[in-house]
């Protein structure tokens, strides 16, 4: 990072050096937040200050003792289990239509598949409010799974479509030849070596659902509570540590799903560095 | 044996042709059902929306032939309607009772005009006992307003089902008593601030991501991978975690007594602390950290593909190194940072979570009031109006982006 070749001068040096520390107090500005909010989640005492008096794990507690957040828990893995599944399903079979070459109008089919990620959340929070609550759609699991999903899809579509794209069709075209059926090669040959794009799909689409609030807030009341929306009540009314235990647990949660995005990004970059 | 060639060669073109076009139905018949998933739980919903604008039932459901006599009549002649309206009206409007329909129409007038509802409800309930020789005489003995024009040309404009009313209003214009269209008085304004604002903050916003995250960006594209994989971590996090939890951790980074404010009264910067949240700076700080990585990732992207060679060319050729990068590097990446700032408005203008919880009542943008007429104020019409707006804005600057990316469109990270 900071070799210089013999012609920089001591102002190009400062220059770099000065260059670097910026970038690295962005970056820090970028975790800082999160850095400082876990720690304060094992403060023993209920304050949100430095230095702190105490460690305790009793916020954790009362987040997994609590029935309210465990019922917000359990919520909003349903909803996000149920709506990842229809939007991988959906979502997969699409991504296989519209990578038909001989698909026309393609561009503009893409472009309504992909349009929920587009539309700014609270439009598509109230548009479905209106055309949900006189089929008996709000205040149930149901209808916030099929918003879930209608969110999650354009991910599905958009990653498993740039997977695909990097497919090569004649290991389908040499599985038809030696005989087997178009479904046995989509299961066989298809979907394994598309799987990396196929699961991140999921993922984005189960992150979306996970940290999803606007749209729960005008579909659910308080039996389907999810954790955003308890969060974001709890942060309207009284910020108590234990929000910052359970912001603590989904950032957790989330490095865990970066994890597994990078790995599943360098198997496939693996695998078609090989393939070439 | 020529013909048979012949027929050959053709029933193999008309099998191939039959086959592609197989395939192409195929093709549509995969793409089906998540069209007609969507079609129903996501493109209905916002057409309806859309539509939802520029409707308004109430009257013209309620109180269906004084609406329709309403619509002939005409307010800018000054004199109220004849006979046969206040009859019309009086018969309706009794007969809309049993059903609550009246209180309907209470609600629907009120919105219009404070004080709407008073007067209908008071109507309704004395229409039986009420005398006088005209319909006109007994109405107008109980309540004088129904001598007034301006309470008819309300009424007339609430009597059509068909209305460009909410879209008037969310433009702050207003119809005065004779039905034309003028601005509001300065004070009532509102709904102009209100979008002026929110592109003003989104703007702001996406300009401060690209200021940080140029640097960035270009730092990390010119690192070797061994490092970069390394401090990419430190934007892939943030990236990847909830919105509320760093709305949250902003919180109690920068309340009155949070964690900044404690380190600068102990510093001995200030005595009380500064006001660093609900207020703009807050919003501001907050939106930038949460859309500072999507501005990295989409410059990011872009820089990788610009050759470092130009650069090395120019300081070959005797420029100084900020000459160099700003003749040779800057202008390449030019269609990234358009890419990206686009990006980063798009996101900023739909927000609302963020705002909501880190801003100040001067701070809220246009989707805090959309989603307070659907819940607050439960006038649904003008939310629809305001919500069409937003979206008409957003796809008409994602037309925009669609273009500077070259088609590419919405990427992930």
């Amino acid at each position: 990072m900071f070799e210089f070749p013999a012609y920089v001068s001591i102002w190009g040096k400062a220059g770099r050096i000065s260059f670097v520390a910026l970038s690295l107090a962005i970056l820090v500005f970028l975790l800082l937040p999160i850095l400082v909010v876990m720690p304060l989640s094992f403060n023993a005492e209920p304050y949100f200050t430095y230095p702190m008096s105490g460690w305790s794990t009793r916020w954790y507690e009362e987040f997994f003792g609590s029935e309210e957040w465990t019922l917000a828990l359990k919520n909003t893995l349903i909803v996000g289990f149920a709506s990842t599944t229809l939007a991988t399903v959906l979502g997969v079979l699409a991504s296989l239509g519209l990578m038909n070459p001989k698909l026309k109008g393609s561009v503009w089919i893409t472009g309504v598949l992909v349009s929920p990620m587009i539309v700014p959340v609270i439009i598509t929070a109230v548009g479905v409010y209106f055309a949900f609550s006189p089929l008996g759609l709000t205040s149930s699991l149901l209808g916030l799974t099929l918003a879930h999903a209608a969110l999650g899809v354009p991910f599905v579509v958009v990653t498993v479509t740039a997977t695909l794209a990097g497919f090569n069709e004649t290991l389908s075209r040499a599985g038809r030849s030696l005989g087997a059926s178009p479904m046995r090669v989509f299961w066989q040959i298809k979907l394994p070596i598309i799987f990396p794009g196929v699961v991140s799909g999921g993922l984005f689409a189960f992150a979306t659902s996970f940290d999803e609030v606007v749209v729960a807030l005008f579909l659910t009341s308080a039996d389907q509570r999810t954790v955003p929306r308890q969060m974001w009540s709890g942060i309207r009314e009284q910020l108590s540590p234990t929000i910052l235990a359970v912001a603590t647990v989904l950032v957790a949660l989330s490095t865990v799903l970066l994890v597994t995005l990078e790995l599943l990004r360098r198997r496939t970059e693996r695998l078609r560095g090989n393939a070439s | 044996m020529g013909d048979a060639h012949v027929t050959g060669g053709r029933s193999l073109k008309s099998k191939l042709r039959r086959a592609e076009r197989m395939e192409q139905v195929k093709a549509y018949l995969l793409i089906l059902p998540l069209f007609a998933f969507l079609l129903i739980c996501f493109l209905l919903p916002i057409g309806a929306l859309l539509v939802k604008g520029f409707t308004d039932p109430t009257l013209s459901d309620e109180l269906p032939r004084a609406a329709a006599m309403l619509r002939e009549w005409e307010p800018a002649g000054g004199e109220v309607p004849d006979e046969e309206i206040f009859a019309t009206f009086a018969k309706d409007l009794a007969a809309s009772r049993p059903t609550d329909g009246a209180s309907r129409v209470a609600k629907r007038l009120n919105i219009d005009q404070p004080g709407m509802r008073t007067l209908i409800l008071k109507t309704a309930n004395k229409l039986d006992t009420v005398e006088g020789a005209t319909w006109r005489d007994k109405l107008v003995s109980i309540d004088s307003r129904w001598g007034a024009v301006a309470t008819w040309s309300t009424l007339k404009y609430a009597a059509s089902p068909w209305t460009l009313g909410y879209y008037i209003k969310a433009l702050d214009f207003t119809r005065d008593e004779r039905g034309e269209i003028v601005q509001q008085p300065e004070g009532q304004r509102l709904y102009r601030d209100v979008f002026v604002r929110t592109a003003v903050v989104s703007l702001s916003v996406s300009v401060i991501c690209l200021l940080l995250g140029y640097p960035v960006a270009y730092f990390l594209a010119a690192l070797p991978a061994r490092y970069s994989n390394l401090f990419m971590i430190m934007v892939l996090l943030p990236f990847w975690t909830s919105i509320l939890v760093r709305t949250t951790a902003w919180v109690v980074a920068l309340q009155s007594n949070g964690v900044i404010n404690a380190l600068l009264i102990r510093l001995g910067v200030t005595e009380d602390g500064f006001a660093l949240i609900y207020n703009r700076f807050g919003v501001l700080v907050a939106m930038t950290h949460i859309l500072l990585p999507y501005a990295i990732l989409s410059l990011y992207s872009v820089m990788k593909g610009v050759p470092v060679i130009y650069v090395k060319a120019a300081r070959s050729l005797g420029a100084g190194p900020i000459r160099a990068f700003f003749q040779a590097y800057f202008p390449q990446t030019l269609p990234g940072v358009a890419a990206a700032g686009m990006l980063t408005f798009i996101l900023a203008v739909g927000y609302y979570i963020t705002p909501a919880i880190v801003g100040g009542p001067s701070d809220q943008l246009a989707s805090y009031y959309i989603a307070n007429h659907v819940n607050t104020t439960l006038n649904w019409g003008l939310a629809s109006a305001l919500a069409s707006m937003l979206l008409v804005g957003v796809l008409l600057l994602y037309a925009v982006f669609v273009r500077l990316t070259g088609g590419r469109g919405a990427k992930l990270g």
